[in-house]
């Protein structure tokens, strides 16, 4: 495992520490928010809608608040502001109001002194509907026109998101080109499947003051959202979160489990705890959209990529989200890892009578990179090139500028594409395996910092405050949400290194508005880069304070001076040296408080000929993967076996190489899950499978072999080189894995999930086939 | 996800389990694992024709005589039908002789739910997908229903009327199973296909049980078929087309297709018909083999 | 109507008010207040809420409080002892098997039942014997090299 230590000689940065709560995680003692519990403390519960597609003609809530031990219910009329993860597009409401637009939102809730007596008030309350035609695929939205989910700003009806992007001359581009393909493929409705559903608990003081608990990944925008739906100063709100059991984008939205306790919580004027059940949490869903893609690539005959056309229906369910967000971010999905001059997208995100879809681990890139790589594939096939080789020549590299203006200033995708291939012996298996065993390879990128920021904003996306006294030790103030990828960690590693001294002795305090300074929060693997670069220019800043009373002290120059091992000294003449904490007093001493803040923005593009697609998709740095899958078929039933996957991956400067091969390991079980088992499964517009026992996740018994390194890369422009590993190793997955399929039967997969029946149906088409011939 | 109110008793001897049967009459249900129970009890997100609510559970995991698993010299194996389906897969006398009922065992849920779930609860739940079931029945295995003072034997076919409905009257009880003794020459095999590989329900599974003479004549032969119907199958036609006949690839073959032909699957969330019929060729054919490899092992057989 | 019942955990007498119906998932969390044993699912799908009782794992989620009486229950609370943590827990902290956590007390849960049953397994062994532990974040790989790990550390009668 490389970490480069030695070659930049950090002290701190690219060890394999254990995470700081690990051990508390492993006693049972850390606390998630359904841990939590209050004196006066209420339980709150949701009663959800049983049709797809209704108006609610009333709601009568009299005998539940009755109920002996009912103490408030809430209905949507009562909170009436929309609200969104895009603030200018709301479309959510904390509970239905007029209509419900899928089976399972919430109409009303109550809390109550225990869970008994709140279920049993949901009950008594009578909703009565009428119901409407309900929509459930994107091609049915599409054609009815009765009566709509939405409707515009001037009542009109609204449908869909559009979206139109062209770069460069895509008609004459495949007019040149030598070989064209031209494919669709289909996705399905995956969700995240995080161990810990939603839960909230909020509570006011006696000065009106609310402080809510709650697993988010963006404590700011649940800020925000309250602010807006409550009626309330952002001042007089304050976000925590305690432990949070994984999110991977399921948590980057405003739940209704966050706004209903707050809202419980004010109306009774109690402490409310609002926890899901695993069914509300699939009907929650905000999970990964359904595409239906058709894709054109054009090639010379080198195999050199001369135009893509892409277009993408996707199916948004019913409210938007992340919606438009994803669509962008698709978009921009394509112009990388490979140089793509010529490209027109077409996307429509359509709204559908289901549980919304949003952003989930890789958002927008999972699904054009499983169409993108398999079609690779069969151009490469096509033109007898080598699949290493056609990914090889048309990759990127550092100081790269796409067509849609994002520069990728540091790339090592060739090099994870070289080591891949030799560490997985792929170019002596391929085509070589006996019938039902493959090989298949595939790339991928994602963004690392990420430019967007949901909405018009021109204050720094990340800031952090470190503060260091002898009495508390040294503490780093950050906004960012640590929702178990280990985000605490990374940055008191970044400021240890900083700041000489060593992990063990950093205190990280985040995902707290009411001590950490502002954050954008978790989400499209932003927090190691632009986190990153707040905590280490917070404490470069420190550093700067304390060398100037060490050069006082030691009657050196400043230059010359650095920083480790828990000493300041010359790095000419080392014993002239001052303990970290003896500086730390001087300073005090002179000075006062040893404070400092930093703050990071991703750079600001200028707009190079048509800007298109807003900032969405650029980013200051990108990660990049190649992953080899190798598949054993059982011919007679169809089944799958994923024996092996290799793994090579850029993303820059480990900061914690255990940490990094835990993220790489977990996207690799999350792809294959969507590759092979995974599929939200509709009759008609109900879920049929919100459960975890017909909702398939892989288990341990389904694992592949996983060989993955972290290949030597350093980008001097991010904190410590680091750039992202959260998001990007899911990309090539699933079609790391379809590529194998081809090669181990000889059938392209272009709908998921590929299940034994698919298998055995395309198995009985190739020998009718084959017969004919 | 809570649970509906009842009362619970938990008695400590067969005497006042029947006393308890007697006295709560189609009120009451036993309570073993609670791994199936429990799930139904709750309601939640399962199929709504399998909601339970008993106004009584009553806990059998107590009762010491209704556990255990004992060889009775030459009259095959007895499990107790509160004995848990761990004890059963660490059981060196059921993996000596019965490798087949070994193997359908770890297949059941998780370590958990073996550790928690017996076999009298898996066979009174008689789900489509059990994967005791299909075992059982191809050993020829007969159960003990007690009650009332008295106690009768039937077979596990017999026991299984109808969709989740067994043959046990409100006040008599599942005591236990009783798996004959093999002779030298069968052999068994259990085979399923599932999803993921565990915590499944199973697409389709068999268990087979083949007799055989010498020179690769079929004396005998059971398959059961699950997940194909509302309860466990015999593919009797499949049966019939072996039987008396000499064991081939081209037998083997013919016994498949007839076993595929003999089933009328539905299409559900797990899988199609169409599916579900091809694999019961295919896993009839692997279970034939598997068995006959069992007791090609042995050095000598009549 | 609720009865007074005895429960041990890990080794304590506790003296609990319940109904038949309460579950042990939440006498224990909301009762006798050990939140380690997590909800996950409610169905028994994702071993989130494994404990051991007598020494066997078992789903809290799907047991009842009140079936307990008599038996020793341990939950992941009960692992480590005067603040010194269990083999098992050592090495899921090293190995960096633990990410967000949640699956974590079930896991070490169920990773203990089988090393008791097992006390040099092999990697196929670890996964089938634990199998029932659903993990979103880790991938798994991690975990198994943690119980691998710590089959090696267990002090011999414990095997």
């Amino acid at each position: 495992m490389n970490t480069n230590r030695k070659k930049y000689d950090f002290s701190v940065i690219g060890t394999r520490v254990p995470r700081k709560d690990a051990r508390d995680k492993a006693t049972g003692a850390v606390q998630y928010t359904d841990d939590l519990k209050m004196p006066g403390m209420l339980i709150g519960k949701i009663k959800r809608s049983p049709h797809a597609h209704a108006r609610i003609h009333s709601i009568n809530t009299k005998k539940a608040q009755s109920h002996r031990g009912v103490k408030a219910v809430l209905i949507g009329s009562e909170a009436p502001t929309a609200y969104g993860i895009m603030p200018q597009l709301p479309t959510e409401f904390a509970l239905a109001v007029d209509k419900v637009r899928y089976v399972g939102e919430g109409v009303a809730a109550v809390a109550a002194l225990d869970a008994k007596s709140a279920l049993e008030a949901l009950d008594l309350i009578e909703v009565e509907y009428e119901p409407l035609t309900a929509y459930l695929t994107p091609e049915e939205a599409l054609q009815d026109t009765s009566i709509p989910l939405h409707m515009d700003n001037d009542g009109k009806p609204f449908r869909f998101y559009e979206a139109k992007q062209h770069f460069g001359d895509v008609n004459q581009a495949f007019s040149r080109s030598a070989f064209i393909l031209e494919r669709t493929f289909s996705t399905q409705n995956v969700n995240h499947v995080f161990l810990e559903p939603h839960s909230a608990l909020a509570k006011f003081d006696g000065a009106g003051k609310l402080t809510i608990w709650s697993p988010t990944q963006v404590p700011h925008y649940l800020h925000r959202t309250l602010s807006l739906v409550l009626d309330m100063p952002m001042q007089k709100i304050r976000v925590i979160l305690p432990a949070v059991g994984g999110g991977f984008g399921g948590k980057s939205e405003v739940a209704a489990s966050e706004l209903c306790a707050a809202l419980l919580a004010r109306k009774s004027g109690r402490p409310v705890k609002l926890t899901f059940e695993r069914d509300e949490v699939f009907f929650t869903n905000k999970g990964r959209h359904p595409m239906h893609l058709k894709v054109k690539i054009g090639v010379d005959e080198g195999g050199m990529i001369q135009a893509i056309d892409f277009d993408t229906l996707m199916d948004g369910g019913a409210y938007l989200g992340w919606g438009i967000v994803v669509m962008f971010y698709c978009a921009a999905m394509i112009h990388l890892p490979y140089r793509v001059e010529n490209l027109r997208f077409h996307g429509r995100r359509v709204y559908t009578n289901k549980p919304t879809c949003g952003a989930m681990r890789g958002l927008g890139g999972v699904q054009p990179r499983f169409a993108i790589e398999s079609m690779l594939d069969e151009i490469a096939l096509e033109l007898n090139i080598p699949p290493y080789e056609i990914r090889r020549m048309n990759s990127v590299e550092s100081g790269h500028t796409t067509a849609l203006n994002n520069y990728v200033r540091h790339a090592e995708y060739k090099k994870c594409l070289d080591r891949v291939v030799k560490r997985s012996g792929f170019l002596e298996k391929h085509k070589k395996l006996p019938f039902g065993k493959g090989i298949g390879l595939a790339g991928g990128h994602y963004s690392s910092g990420t430019a967007y920021t949901l909405y018009l904003a021109y204050k720094p996306h990340s800031s952090a405050i470190v503060r260091v006294e002898p009495e508390s030790g040294v503490s780093v103030y950050c906004g960012a949400a640590e929702i178990g990828q280990g985000s605490d960690m990374v940055l008191g590693m970044m400021a240890a290194e900083t700041l000489g001294i060593s992990f063990e002795d950093v205190q990280v305090y985040s995902g707290d508005t009411g001590i950490t300074p502002f954050d954008l929060g978790s989400f499209s693997s932003r927090v190691t880069v632009a986190c990153g670069q707040a905590v280490k220019n917070a404490a470069t800043e420190i550093t700067k304070q304390l060398f100037g009373v060490a050069a006082v002290a030691l009657s050196i120059q400043g230059e010359q001076l650095v920083a480790r091992d828990g000493k300041i000294f010359s790095q000419y003449e080392k014993h002239k040296s001052l303990d970290f904490w003896d500086a730390v007093k001087k300073y005090i001493a002179a000075y006062g408080p040893l404070t400092a803040s930093g703050h990071y923005t991703p750079p600001r593009r200028s707009a190079k000929g048509k800007v298109q697609g807003g900032k969405i998709g650029h980013s200051p740095t990108y990660g990049f993967t190649a992953q080899v899958a190798e598949v054993e078929v059982d011919t007679e039933t169809g089944e799958v076996r994923l024996l092996k996957m290799t793994e090579s991956g850029d993303c820059g400067q480990a900061i914690n190489p255990m940490s990094v091969e835990g993220q790489v390991e977990g996207s690799i079980v999350m792809g294959m899950g969507q590759a092979l088992f995974e599929e939200m499964v509709f009759k008609g517009n109900s879920l049929l499978n919100p459960n975890l026992h017909e909702y398939r996740i892989p288990t341990m018994m389904d694992m592949p072999e996983i060989d993955s390194e972290i290949v030597e890369s350093y980008d001097p422009e991010s904190p410590y080189g680091a750039k992202e590993c959260g998001e990007g190793p899911i990309q090539p997955v699933i079609p790391a894995i379809l590529n194998a399929l081809y090669d181990a039967i000889g059938i392209r997969f272009t709908e998921l999930p590929v299940t034994p029946e698919k298998i055995m149906a395309a198995l009985a088409g190739q020998k009718k086939e084959n017969s004919i011939e | 996800m809570p649970l509906p109110a009842f009362k619970y008793c938990r008695p400590e001897s067969i005497p006042e389990l029947e006393r308890l049967l007697c006295k709560n009459k189609g009120k009451a249900k036993i309570l073993a694992g609670g791994t199936d129970l429990l799930v139904q009890m709750k309601g939640g997100t399962q199929n709504p024709a399998v909601l339970q609510h008993p106004a009584l559970l009553i806990d059998i995991g107590n009762i010491k005589a209704l556990k255990g698993i004992l060889h009775k010299d030459g009259k095959g194996i007895e499990i107790l039908a509160g004995t848990k389906i761990a004890e059963i897969e660490a059981s060196s006398l059921v993996r000596n002789k019965l490798y087949a009922l070994y193997k359908a065992v770890t297949f059941l849920g998780s370590p958990q739910v073996r550790a928690m779930a017996t076999l009298g609860g898996n066979l009174c739940n008689a789900s489509p997908c059990s994967d005791t079931v299909p075992i059982l029945m191809a050993l020829g295995s007969e159960l003990i229903i007690a009650g009332n003072n008295s106690e009768r034997r039937i077979s596990v076919e017999s026991f299984l009327l109808d969709y989740r409905m067994v043959d046990l009257k409100a006040d008599e009880y599942l005591k236990s199973v009783i798996i004959p003794e093999q002779p030298k020459a069968a052999g068994s095999a259990y085979l399923c296909r599932m999803l993921r590989r565990a915590m499944e329900i199973d697409i389709v599974n068999v268990g087979l049980w083949l007799l055989i003479e010498k020179d690769n004549g079929c004396r005998d032969i059971r398959i059961a078929l699950g997940s194909v119907a509302p309860i466990p199958m015999r593919a009797k036609e499949a049966e019939a087309s072996l039987r008396a006949q000499t064991i081939s690839e081209e037998s083997i073959q013919l016994a498949g297709d007839v076993a595929s032909r003999e089933v009328a699957p539905i299409d559900d969330v797990r899988g199609s018909a169409e599916y579900r019929r091809q694999m019961v060729k295919i896993l009839v054919m692997r279970a034939i083999k598997e068995a006959y490899s069992r007791i090609a092992n042995e050095d000598n057989w009549t | 109507m609720k009865e007074v019942i005895e429960l041990i955990v890990n080794g304590e007498s506790h003296e609990v008010l319940v109904r038949p119906n309460d579950l042990l998932v939440d006498v224990l969390r909301d009762v006798i207040h050990l939140t380690g044993t997590k909800k996950g699912c409610g169905e028994g799908d994702c071993g989130a809420c494994t404990v051991l009782l007598d020494g066997a794992p078992a789903l809290a989620c799907l047991t009842l409080a009140i079936s307990c009486l008599g038996k020793k229950i341990e939950t992941i609370e009960g692992l480590s002892e005067n603040g010194k943590l269990h083999p098992i827990q050592e090495t899921f902290v090293e190995k960096g098997a633990i990410q967000c956590g949640f699956c974590t007390p079930g896991m070490i849960l169920s990773a203990k039942a089988l090393l008791a049953k097992n006390d040099n397994p092999t990697n196929e062994e670890i996964k089938y014997g634990m199998a029932g532990n659903l993990c979103r974040c880790t991938g798994y790989k991690k975990i198994i090299d943690a119980v691998a790990e710590a089959a090696g550390r267990l002090p011999q009668d414990e095997h």
